[in-house]
């Protein structure tokens, strides 16, 4: 009976964590330095935008691996792989969530994502001006989630939100319009962006899918 | 020509130059919460000029736009002075939405000694007065997750027990956020209890490479 318990609770637990676990492909979210006068750039403190690639054992100890689209001057720069410490710029922001697309990838959406992000790796890719997030050759953080989504058929912000002058696209708005990976949270969000509840991108309401071949693969990443 | 006088004697009266140049600042921030120059001159006149300090703290208030308000907050702690961080802390027990997000970072930001109280009063209220089933209180999570946040730059150890008290009822999010606070105290208090995490194969994966890594830093490898 003590036994039987024991396990029960294990299984308990187990379940819990999982249902709030991170799943590789994830967009997470960071805080960041804007550059931009507050206002301009959305209600959330939100800077800085990665994709959860998953963990790995080294050492003997399970490490997560993010990857994420940093200025040049940072160390390492440009799209590069790092782990919790570097993607919170030494710890000195919190972190915000993991989220997807409404329609949520499917499990082979998911390693097409981190394996196209793995091989786009290269030292320099930052647009600083962001007049390039989605590529095709430079990327800033948000664009270049937003890229690897639309190349495997999905579209975290609508397109009229992620292109034009400037710095079409911030994080707080690729929050917004995403959703927290968890299963309960996800109907009841979707739910409320329909019923205009939280009515802050109306546009929302006809979200689409681009075809994967509707969007331009960068050069360098052709030549590979 | 008594009134020409008057505002001749007016403009040229210093103290009246700096009531108008004191107000003509605060406008300017109002206008541009922003501009990192119009905080730093706020935060300079503030701490050298007790009346203008007055007329900003007098301006932290829940009617203003909450940029403004964040604005303030960090200009005025930035004097280092009890009734800057006092008066930033009080306003932090009374907002909600985007003020209460914003000015849990401020607190953490300025490393307010008051606001502890406070930050963990909006923790509280998301732990255990929150609609969790949808993201109807997404601001209230952004602002508990940026109190767990300040907790850890403010560095008390203090607050070690109320980490740990919070971390059963979070989810994984704020768990993550929760380790990296733990991380930041003083003395490096929370390094056993990171230590349980890391090796507890209960716990999901993604937490626990949060606490390998923060054990890393702790540890100095």
């Amino acid at each position: 009976m003590k036994n039987f318990k024991r396990f029960f609770l294990i299984l308990i637990l187990g379940l819990a964590s999982q249902a709030f676990s991170l799943e590789k492909a994830d967009i997470i979210y960071t805080g960041g330095w804007f550059g931009l006068p507050y206002n301009l750039i959305g209600d959330l403190p939100l800077g800085h935008v990665g994709i959860f690639a998953g963990t790995e054992i080294k050492d003997g100890k399970i490490k997560a691996v993010i990857i994420d689209c940093v200025p040049d001057y940072f160390k390492p720069g440009g799209i590069r792989k790092v782990s919790w410490k570097h993607f919170t710029h030494n710890f000195s922001y919190p972190y915000y969530g993991n989220r997807t697309t409404p329609n949520k990838p499917s499990s082979q959406q998911r390693d097409a994502i981190v394996a196209m992000a793995n091989s786009m790796l290269k030292p320099k890719a930052y647009s600083l001006t962001h007049e390039s997030q989605k590529g095709p050759d430079k990327f800033d953080c948000v664009g270049f989630t937003e890229y690897l989504y639309e190349k495997v058929g999905l579209n975290p912000t609508p397109d009229d939100q992620d292109s034009g002058w400037g710095w079409p696209l911030t994080p707080s708005e690729q929050f917004y319009a995403t959703v927290a990976n968890t299963a309960a949270q996800n109907s009841n969000y979707i739910n409320l962006i329909r019923k205009k509840e939280l009515n802050l991108y109306p546009s929302m309401s006809a979200v689409k899918t681009t075809a994967a071949e509707d969007i331009p693969i960068p050069s360098s990443w052709q030549a590979e | 020509m008594l009134k020409k006088t008057f505002l001749a004697i007016a403009l040229l009266n210093p103290s009246f130059l700096l009531a108008s140049q004191s107000a003509d600042l605060l406008s300017a921030l109002k206008a541009n919460p922003g501009d990192e120059s119009l905080i730093s001159q706020v935060s300079k006149l503030s701490a050298s000029d007790p009346s203008f300090m007055d007329k900003a703290l007098n301006d932290m208030n829940l009617e203003n736009p909450p940029a403004y308000v964040c604005a303030l907050a960090a200009a005025v702690s930035a004097s280092n002075q009890d009734k800057a961080y006092l008066k930033a802390a009080m306003l932090l027990g009374s907002a909600k939405g985007e003020l209460s997000i914003c000015l849990s970072k401020t607190a953490g930001d300025t490393k307010n000694p008051y606001a502890s109280r406070y930050l963990e009063n909006s923790i509280e209220d998301f732990l255990y007065n929150s609609d969790k089933s949808g993201e109807k209180d997404i601001k209230k999570k952004i602002a508990a997750i940026n109190s767990i946040w300040a907790l850890g730059e403010i560095g008390s150890p203090a607050v070690m027990k109320k980490l740990e008290s919070y971390y059963n009822s979070s989810d994984e999010v704020l768990r993550i956020n929760i380790i990296f606070s733990m991380g930041k105290l003083k003395n490096k208090k929370g390094l056993p209890y990171i230590k349980k995490i890391a090796f507890n194969p209960l716990e999901s994966d993604a937490v626990r490479s949060a606490a390998y890594e923060m054990i890393d830093e702790l540890e100095g490898k």
